[in-house]
């Protein structure tokens, strides 16, 4: 228990001093690399500007639409083009003074381009913008179960949400359950209404409807009751490649006591689920006396949309909670990809973990091991295990 | 900062923080109540500055500190405090916030303050009668996650811990001679500069207090504490409290300070030998 009685646990890189100077020269070494680079693609796009006028666009094109661009890379030097998305000036006289006397007069009313981001170029007539191509951000395609969170409340009859994408998506006031679970068409009160239904801030668990123009314009749906607002739960974000696309996104651990609902776009759901049986024997009520069955369907649809979290959670419930999103970040920090099976695997990992190394506090105390399981060190020994888990088993 | 939380969520986390047992309380982090976040730290890491520190947070804030040390002649019309003030340079820069931000002051002033009020007649800085050293500590916090005060102040106390200054070759008197004073070229020595820390309390109800709260405890806390305390066992002032959020910001029993401090005692030393 050592370690969990400890305040603050630091973890020393002193002899790192030595590698991080020389990463630094390494460093400066590329920063002079790319110097000369640069240098020599101005002195190409110069020498074309001066020889033949004409040819300047297609030299460009070919210079500069199949590269790779980095953050602080010269796009182009030129007094025509206009700077877009994801570009800077500045004015830059080391550049004008290294680039030789005979140049200097056409500097004076020539900018200079950066990109701010790693991407390509995109060139609408004189408008210059670089594309991000990050891999972290989250690219939509049509049915995809996500998670997003609302950031905004328009007078459009519609939500704007972040979904860990270049752009925000929308969801449409049209493509939610109404509470009442009513079939019919949104009117104006249902607009006046939106604020209540859902507040910036709130996640929400819904599919991708549609994806328009060049995935830049994304519509999301809540049509179903599987979707809809997340409660009882906490939410973890991780890097986009460690979820992949899969039949059903939605488990269920812990003799289905815990769900977690994994969204494609790296938002990730760890909530407490209602015991099972108390559902089934909803249902049979409802079987049985058939005329309550639409007030039934109202009163769970109007649960989707309340704030309140369910109170018959107690401390142990928690404590799995937070195991869960600890056996989460585990995951997520040693890059693996995260799915049921790893899930399922390193919570057996964790239990043995809890058996060996803090045998005289568990069952006393539980949520002792929790803070243990944060250290770094386990996580990568846990990561480990598993790994060598897996390859044992094929 | 400023993540935004959905309602329900700062309801779970608040939900768990309050109960009236306090063994029945639970960090969303799992972590003890009095427990800090572990910190990965690169001490003295910058070659080109006398003393530097960088600590990366666990939840991926990181703090890169720096100190310099300069030569200034005396201002014998400065009285002490003025003239401290101008031998400490404080200059923080966290990207998300831009210069004239109350956050930003407000933290560049207290970890200043700290610092100043250590100095106060001591002759720490002083090199010779009519010389002094005068401190830049430059701070930058880059991808911030949380109130960054509490790391900041770690950082800036490590920094300070092993700052080396230039050994002075001439004599240390020189209010009657006119002489610019010498040092060694390559000889450095330690001179450690107390500093106080700075411990962040978030305070939820009548008995319970969470040091180094994550950013969703500061947004579901009553209030939070900022408490100073300097290697010896005691606390020093200002306590000041600082509040992050509108829904459940709320008074406090003025009981809860006293406990406060003597938390921060009991744990200080300890934060202060790990680092």
């Amino acid at each position: 228990m050592s370690s969990s009685q400890k305040i603050l646990t630091v973890i020393k890189h002193d002899d790192d001093n030595i590698k991080i100077a020389e990463n630094l020269q390494d460093f400066e070494g590329n920063i002079n690399e790319n110097y000369v680079f640069n240098s020599s693609d101005d002195d190409v796009n110069m020498k074309d500007i001066s020889d033949e006028d004409s040819d300047e666009e297609n030299i460009e094109n070919n210079n500069l639409l199949n590269q790779i661009i980095s953050p602080g890379d010269l796009v182009i030097k030129s007094s025509e083009y206009m700077k877009g998305h994801n570009t800077y000036t500045t004015q830059d006289t080391l550049h004008s003074t290294s680039n030789g006397s005979s140049d200097e007069k056409k500097n004076n009313d020539e900018i200079n381009i950066y990109s701010s981001t790693l991407g390509v170029l995109s060139k609408i007539n004189k408008l210059i913008s670089v594309t991000n191509i990050n891999k972290n951000l989250y690219q939509a395609e049509i049915g995809d179960h996500i998670i997003g969170q609302i950031v905004e409340v328009t007078s459009t009859k519609k939500w704007k949400l972040n979904i860990n994408g270049n752009n925000l998506a929308n969801l449409q006031l049209s493509s939610i359950n109404l509470p009442g679970g009513l079939l019919r068409r949104k009117n104006e009160q249902d607009e006046l209404n939106m604020k209540q239904l859902l507040k910036v801030g709130d996640l929400i668990n819904c599919e991708v409807q549609g994806v328009h123009s060049n995935g830049n314009d994304i519509n999301l749906h809540t049509r179903s009751l599987k979707y809809g607002k997340l409660r009882n739960g906490a939410l973890i974000k991780v890097k986009m490649g460690l979820i992949q696309r899969k039949k059903t996104h939605t488990h269920f651990f812990n003799n289905n006591s815990i769900k977690i609902i994994l969204g494609c776009n790296g938002f990730i759901w760890v909530s407490h689920e209602k015991a099972a049986a108390e559902t089934v024997n909803k249902n049979k009520d409802a079987e049985s006396i058939k005329t309550d069955i639409t007030r039934i369907e109202q009163d769970t649809s109007f649960e989707i949309y309340s704030d309140i979290n369910d109170p018959s959670i107690d401390l142990s419930k928690r404590i799995l909670i937070s195991k869960y999103v600890i056996i989460i970040k585990i995951l997520a920090f040693n890059n693996l990809v995260i799915n049921e099976q790893r899930i399922n695997a390193v919570y057996e990992l964790i239990l043995s973990y809890t058996s060996s190394n803090t045998l005289s506090n568990k069952s006393s105390n539980s949520k002792e091991i929790l803070f243990v399981l944060n250290d770094f060190d386990i996580m990568k020994d846990i990561a480990y295990q598993l790994v060598q888990g897996e390859k044992m088993r094929g | 900062m400023n993540t935004l939380f959905s309602t329900t969520e700062k309801s779970f986390f608040r939900e768990s923080l309050i109960k009236e047992n306090i063994s029945e309380c639970l960090r969303s982090d799992g972590r003890d109540f009095q427990q800090l976040r572990t910190l990965e730290s690169y001490p003295s890491f910058l070659n080109n500055c006398n003393g530097s520190t960088r600590l990366v947070s666990q939840d991926g804030t990181e703090a890169i500190v720096s100190c310099k040390v300069q030569l200034l002649e005396n201002d014998y019309k400065l009285s002490e405090k003025n003239l401290l003030n101008k031998l400490v340079n404080i200059d923080l820069s966290i990207p998300d916030l831009d210069n004239g931000n109350k956050l930003l002051i407000q933290i560049e002033d207290s970890i200043k303050n700290n610092v100043v009020s250590q100095l106060l007649g001591t002759e720490t800085l002083k090199v010779t009668a009519k010389y002094s050293f005068q401190l830049f500590i430059d701070i930058l916090v880059i991808n911030c996650n949380s109130y960054p005060l509490g790391l900041i102040s770690l950082a800036v106390y490590a920094t300070l811990n092993n700052t080396l200054f230039p050994v002075l070759l001439s004599q240390d008197d020189d209010l009657l001679v006119e002489q610019v004073p010498q040092f060694h070229d390559h000889d450095l020595k330690l001179i450690k500069i107390p500093c106080p820390v700075t411990f962040v309390v978030a305070i939820f109800g009548e008995n319970l207090l969470l040091v180094d709260p994550s950013e969703e405890e500061l947004q579901t806390a009553d209030n939070c504490l900022i408490i100073n305390y300097v290697m010896g066992k005691k606390v020093v002032g200002p306590v000041r409290t600082i509040q992050f959020n509108d829904e459940y910001t709320k008074g406090f029993n003025p009981l809860v300070l006293s406990k406060a401090m003597k938390l921060i005692e009991s744990i200080g030393e300890e934060v202060l030998q790990a680092l």
